[in-house]
Protein backbone atom coordinates (compact mmCIF):
# COMPACT_ATOMS: atom_id res chain seq x y z
CA UNK A 1 0.00 0.00 0.00
CA UNK A 2 1.13 3.68 -1.08
CA UNK A 3 1.47 6.08 2.20
CA UNK A 4 -0.47 9.29 1.57
CA UNK A 5 1.10 11.57 3.96
CA UNK A 6 -1.60 14.11 3.76
CA UNK A 7 -4.67 12.81 2.02
CA UNK A 8 -7.90 14.63 2.26
CA UNK A 9 -11.14 13.42 -0.01
CA UNK A 10 -13.93 15.16 0.28
CA UNK A 11 -17.21 13.25 0.12
CA UNK A 12 -20.16 15.18 -0.40
CA UNK A 13 -23.33 14.71 -2.34
CA UNK A 14 -25.91 17.52 -2.78
CA UNK A 15 -28.92 16.84 -4.37
CA UNK A 16 -33.01 16.64 -4.13
CA UNK A 17 -33.06 12.76 -3.54
CA UNK A 18 -29.87 10.26 -3.08
CA UNK A 19 -29.93 6.90 -2.59
CA UNK A 20 -26.50 5.10 -1.57
CA UNK A 21 -26.89 1.03 -1.14
CA UNK A 22 -24.61 -0.89 -0.26
CA UNK A 23 -25.23 -4.35 -0.14
CA UNK A 24 -22.48 -7.09 0.40
CA UNK A 25 -23.23 -10.72 0.37
CA UNK A 26 -20.96 -12.99 1.54
CA UNK A 27 -19.85 -15.86 3.71
CA UNK A 28 -16.86 -13.86 5.17
CA UNK A 29 -17.48 -9.69 5.29
CA UNK A 30 -14.33 -7.96 7.00
CA UNK A 31 -15.48 -3.67 6.79
CA UNK A 32 -12.82 -2.45 9.38
CA UNK A 33 -12.75 1.35 10.17
CA UNK A 34 -9.37 2.44 11.81
CA UNK A 35 -9.14 5.50 12.97
CA UNK A 36 -6.32 6.19 14.87
CA UNK A 37 -4.96 10.28 16.09
CA UNK A 38 -5.02 11.68 19.09
CA UNK A 39 -8.14 13.30 19.42
CA UNK A 40 -10.59 11.57 17.09
CA UNK A 41 -14.44 13.03 16.12
CA UNK A 42 -17.34 10.62 14.00
CA UNK A 43 -19.65 13.39 13.60
CA UNK A 44 -22.37 11.83 12.27
CA UNK A 45 -25.77 14.49 11.88
CA UNK A 46 -28.69 13.44 10.30
CA UNK A 47 -31.65 15.98 9.48
CA UNK A 48 -34.85 14.72 7.84
CA UNK A 49 -38.75 14.36 9.21
CA UNK A 50 -38.21 10.80 9.65
CA UNK A 51 -35.26 8.72 10.92
CA UNK A 52 -34.73 5.03 10.72
CA UNK A 53 -31.40 4.00 12.00
CA UNK A 54 -31.61 0.15 12.26
CA UNK A 55 -28.41 -0.84 13.68
CA UNK A 56 -28.38 -5.14 14.68
CA UNK A 57 -25.73 -6.28 17.09
CA UNK A 58 -25.93 -9.92 17.13
CA UNK A 59 -22.35 -10.48 18.45
CA UNK A 60 -22.24 -11.07 21.96
CA UNK A 61 -18.72 -9.11 22.63
CA UNK A 62 -20.75 -6.27 21.53
CA UNK A 63 -21.04 -3.96 23.93
CA UNK A 64 -23.60 -1.44 24.10
CA UNK A 65 -24.12 0.71 27.13
CA UNK A 66 -26.91 2.14 28.17
CA UNK A 67 -27.12 6.41 28.87
CA UNK A 68 -27.02 5.72 33.36
CA UNK A 69 -24.10 3.10 32.75
CA UNK A 70 -22.01 5.04 30.03
CA UNK A 71 -22.09 8.22 32.54
CA UNK A 72 -20.89 6.41 35.48
CA UNK A 73 -18.29 4.62 33.26
CA UNK A 74 -17.16 8.43 31.98
CA UNK A 75 -17.37 9.61 35.67
CA UNK A 76 -20.05 11.66 35.40
CA UNK A 77 -22.74 9.96 38.12
CA UNK A 78 -23.85 12.18 40.52
CA UNK A 79 -25.45 11.37 44.20
CA UNK A 80 -26.97 13.24 47.32
CA UNK A 81 -28.60 12.54 49.46
CA UNK A 82 -29.13 13.86 53.56
CA UNK A 83 -30.79 13.06 57.01
CA UNK A 84 -33.55 15.62 58.64
CA UNK A 85 -35.70 15.75 61.69
CA UNK A 86 -39.18 15.56 60.14
CA UNK A 87 -42.26 16.85 62.49
CA UNK A 88 -45.88 14.94 62.12
CA UNK A 89 -47.14 15.83 58.80
CA UNK A 90 -44.83 18.21 57.51
CA UNK A 91 -42.76 18.03 53.94
CA UNK A 92 -39.24 18.39 54.88
CA UNK A 93 -36.44 18.86 52.62
CA UNK A 94 -34.05 15.55 53.12
CA UNK A 95 -31.46 16.61 50.36
CA UNK A 96 -31.39 18.97 47.47
CA UNK A 97 -28.79 20.23 44.63
CA UNK A 98 -28.81 23.16 42.37
CA UNK A 99 -27.81 21.89 38.92
CA UNK A 100 -24.08 23.45 38.58
CA UNK A 101 -23.21 25.50 35.67
CA UNK A 102 -23.14 23.58 32.02
CA UNK A 103 -24.59 20.64 32.91
CA UNK A 104 -28.07 19.57 32.42
CA UNK A 105 -28.84 16.99 35.03
CA UNK A 106 -30.60 13.81 34.39
CA UNK A 107 -32.17 12.44 37.67
CA UNK A 108 -32.37 8.25 37.51
CA UNK A 109 -33.98 7.81 40.47
CA UNK A 110 -34.73 8.53 44.54
CA UNK A 111 -35.10 6.84 47.82
CA UNK A 112 -36.38 7.90 51.24
CA UNK A 113 -37.59 6.29 54.17
CA UNK A 114 -37.61 7.09 58.08
CA UNK A 115 -34.53 6.50 59.87
CA UNK A 116 -36.35 5.37 63.19
CA UNK A 117 -37.61 3.02 65.01
CA UNK A 118 -41.21 4.09 64.70
CA UNK A 119 -44.45 2.94 62.79
CA UNK A 120 -46.08 6.02 60.98
CA UNK A 121 -49.41 5.35 58.54
CA UNK A 122 -47.44 6.37 55.71
CA UNK A 123 -44.10 8.02 54.30
CA UNK A 124 -44.60 10.11 51.32
CA UNK A 125 -41.33 10.82 49.11
CA UNK A 126 -41.46 13.77 46.42
CA UNK A 127 -38.87 14.61 43.94
CA UNK A 128 -39.25 18.02 42.87
CA UNK A 129 -37.83 20.05 40.31
CA UNK A 130 -37.44 24.21 40.38
CA UNK A 131 -40.10 23.87 42.97
CA UNK A 132 -42.62 21.51 40.91
CA UNK A 133 -43.49 18.03 42.17
CA UNK A 134 -42.90 15.71 39.77
CA UNK A 135 -42.94 12.29 41.15
CA UNK A 136 -44.52 11.38 44.28
CA UNK A 137 -44.78 7.85 45.59
CA UNK A 138 -45.85 6.83 49.26
CA UNK A 139 -45.47 4.14 51.66
CA UNK A 140 -45.44 2.81 55.31
CA UNK A 141 -41.77 3.53 56.25
CA UNK A 142 -40.16 3.96 52.94
CA UNK A 143 -39.26 2.99 49.56
CA UNK A 144 -37.13 3.86 46.43
CA UNK A 145 -37.86 4.33 42.85
CA UNK A 146 -36.16 4.29 39.48
CA UNK A 147 -37.62 6.19 36.96
CA UNK A 148 -37.68 4.16 33.63
CA UNK A 149 -38.01 8.18 32.09
CA UNK A 150 -35.02 10.07 33.57
CA UNK A 151 -36.07 13.47 34.94
CA UNK A 152 -34.38 16.66 33.17
CA UNK A 153 -32.96 19.23 35.45
CA UNK A 154 -30.81 22.04 34.01
CA UNK A 155 -27.99 24.29 35.03
CA UNK A 156 -29.28 26.15 37.56
CA UNK A 157 -32.39 24.66 39.11
CA UNK A 158 -33.09 23.19 42.80
CA UNK A 159 -33.57 19.49 42.67
CA UNK A 160 -34.69 18.27 46.11
CA UNK A 161 -36.13 15.24 47.63
CA UNK A 162 -38.78 16.05 50.25
CA UNK A 163 -40.70 13.55 52.62
CA UNK A 164 -43.88 13.90 54.76
CA UNK A 165 -44.55 11.16 57.32
CA UNK A 166 -47.94 11.39 59.47
CA UNK A 167 -49.49 8.83 62.11
CA UNK A 168 -46.46 9.32 64.85
CA UNK A 169 -47.46 12.12 66.21
CA UNK A 170 -44.38 13.07 66.90
CA UNK A 171 -40.38 14.22 64.96
CA UNK A 172 -39.20 11.76 62.87
CA UNK A 173 -35.69 11.64 61.76
CA UNK A 174 -36.13 10.93 57.94
CA UNK A 175 -33.81 10.73 55.17
CA UNK A 176 -33.95 10.96 51.10
CA UNK A 177 -31.30 10.44 48.63
CA UNK A 178 -31.20 10.81 44.92
CA UNK A 179 -29.17 9.90 42.00
CA UNK A 180 -28.35 10.18 38.01
CA UNK A 181 -26.21 12.01 36.31
CA UNK A 182 -24.33 14.97 35.01
CA UNK A 183 -24.52 15.79 30.64
CA UNK A 184 -22.00 18.62 29.61
CA UNK A 185 -24.48 21.54 27.97
CA UNK B 1 -19.37 37.73 47.75
CA UNK B 2 -16.18 35.50 45.79
CA UNK B 3 -17.12 31.86 46.01
CA UNK B 4 -15.12 29.84 48.30
CA UNK B 5 -13.45 27.18 46.79
CA UNK B 6 -16.10 24.26 48.03
CA UNK B 7 -18.58 26.80 46.41
CA UNK B 8 -16.73 26.55 43.03
CA UNK B 9 -17.04 22.69 43.52
CA UNK B 10 -20.59 22.87 44.07
CA UNK B 11 -21.52 25.31 41.58
CA UNK B 12 -19.06 23.65 38.33
CA UNK B 13 -20.51 20.69 38.95
CA UNK B 14 -16.68 18.61 39.80
CA UNK B 15 -18.02 16.21 42.13
CA UNK B 16 -19.81 12.94 42.20
CA UNK B 17 -21.50 12.70 45.54
CA UNK B 18 -22.69 15.32 47.88
CA UNK B 19 -24.01 14.05 51.42
CA UNK B 20 -25.85 16.19 53.38
CA UNK B 21 -26.63 16.62 57.44
CA UNK B 22 -29.32 19.18 58.30
CA UNK B 23 -28.66 20.84 61.74
CA UNK B 24 -31.33 22.41 64.20
CA UNK B 25 -30.26 25.74 63.00
CA UNK B 26 -31.23 25.47 59.62
CA UNK B 27 -27.85 25.58 58.33
CA UNK B 28 -26.39 22.36 56.64
CA UNK B 29 -23.21 20.48 56.64
CA UNK B 30 -22.21 19.23 53.10
CA UNK B 31 -19.30 16.82 51.93
CA UNK B 32 -18.96 16.89 48.30
CA UNK B 33 -16.56 14.13 47.05
CA UNK B 34 -15.81 12.22 43.82
CA UNK B 35 -14.81 13.49 40.03
CA UNK B 36 -12.07 14.80 38.24
CA UNK B 37 -10.50 16.64 42.20
CA UNK B 38 -9.16 13.69 44.27
CA UNK B 39 -9.47 15.83 46.98
CA UNK B 40 -13.01 16.77 49.11
CA UNK B 41 -14.65 19.82 50.67
CA UNK B 42 -16.61 19.69 54.26
CA UNK B 43 -18.40 22.45 54.13
CA UNK B 44 -20.82 24.27 57.07
CA UNK B 45 -23.22 26.78 55.06
CA UNK B 46 -25.47 28.70 56.27
CA UNK B 47 -28.27 29.55 53.56
CA UNK B 48 -27.80 27.04 51.20
CA UNK B 49 -28.76 28.01 47.79
CA UNK B 50 -30.24 31.44 49.04
CA UNK B 51 -29.89 34.70 48.23
CA UNK B 52 -27.54 34.85 51.61
CA UNK B 53 -25.87 31.53 51.34
CA UNK B 54 -22.34 31.83 53.26
CA UNK B 55 -19.91 29.44 54.39
CA UNK B 56 -19.15 29.28 57.61
CA UNK B 57 -16.61 27.22 57.92
CA UNK B 58 -14.66 24.63 55.23
CA UNK B 59 -12.21 21.90 55.22
CA UNK B 60 -10.10 19.76 52.62
CA UNK B 61 -10.55 16.06 52.95
CA UNK B 62 -7.33 14.70 51.48
CA UNK B 63 -6.85 12.40 48.83
CA UNK B 64 -6.54 8.94 48.32
CA UNK B 65 -7.09 6.48 51.15
CA UNK B 66 -5.73 6.74 54.94
CA UNK B 67 -2.27 6.31 54.78
CA UNK B 68 -2.69 2.86 56.78
CA UNK B 69 -5.04 1.62 54.01
CA UNK B 70 -2.29 2.65 51.67
CA UNK B 71 0.60 1.21 53.10
CA UNK B 72 -1.20 -2.34 52.91
CA UNK B 73 -2.05 -1.26 49.28
CA UNK B 74 1.58 -0.54 48.41
CA UNK B 75 2.72 -3.94 50.19
CA UNK B 76 -0.03 -5.85 48.51
CA UNK B 77 0.55 -4.20 44.82
CA UNK B 78 4.56 -5.64 45.45
CA UNK B 79 3.32 -9.32 45.33
CA UNK B 80 4.50 -12.56 47.43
Amino acid sequence: MADFPDWTRLFWLYGTSITIPINIESSDVVLGVSIDAVTADLDVTITAAEVTLAINFSDQSVAVWGAAAWFSRQGEQVSYGGFENADDATVTTMSSRTVPSGKTHYIAGFAWGLADNASPTYVYGMLEIKGVAVVMFSSQVGNSVTLDVPMRALAGELVRIRVKHEGTGGTQKCMGSCWGWDEEN
Amino acid sequence: MPLTPGQRRLYGGGYNYMQQAWQPDGTVAIMVTGGKVPIGHLMHVRDLWGEHEEVLTEVVIPPGPPPWIQDRLEQAGRGP
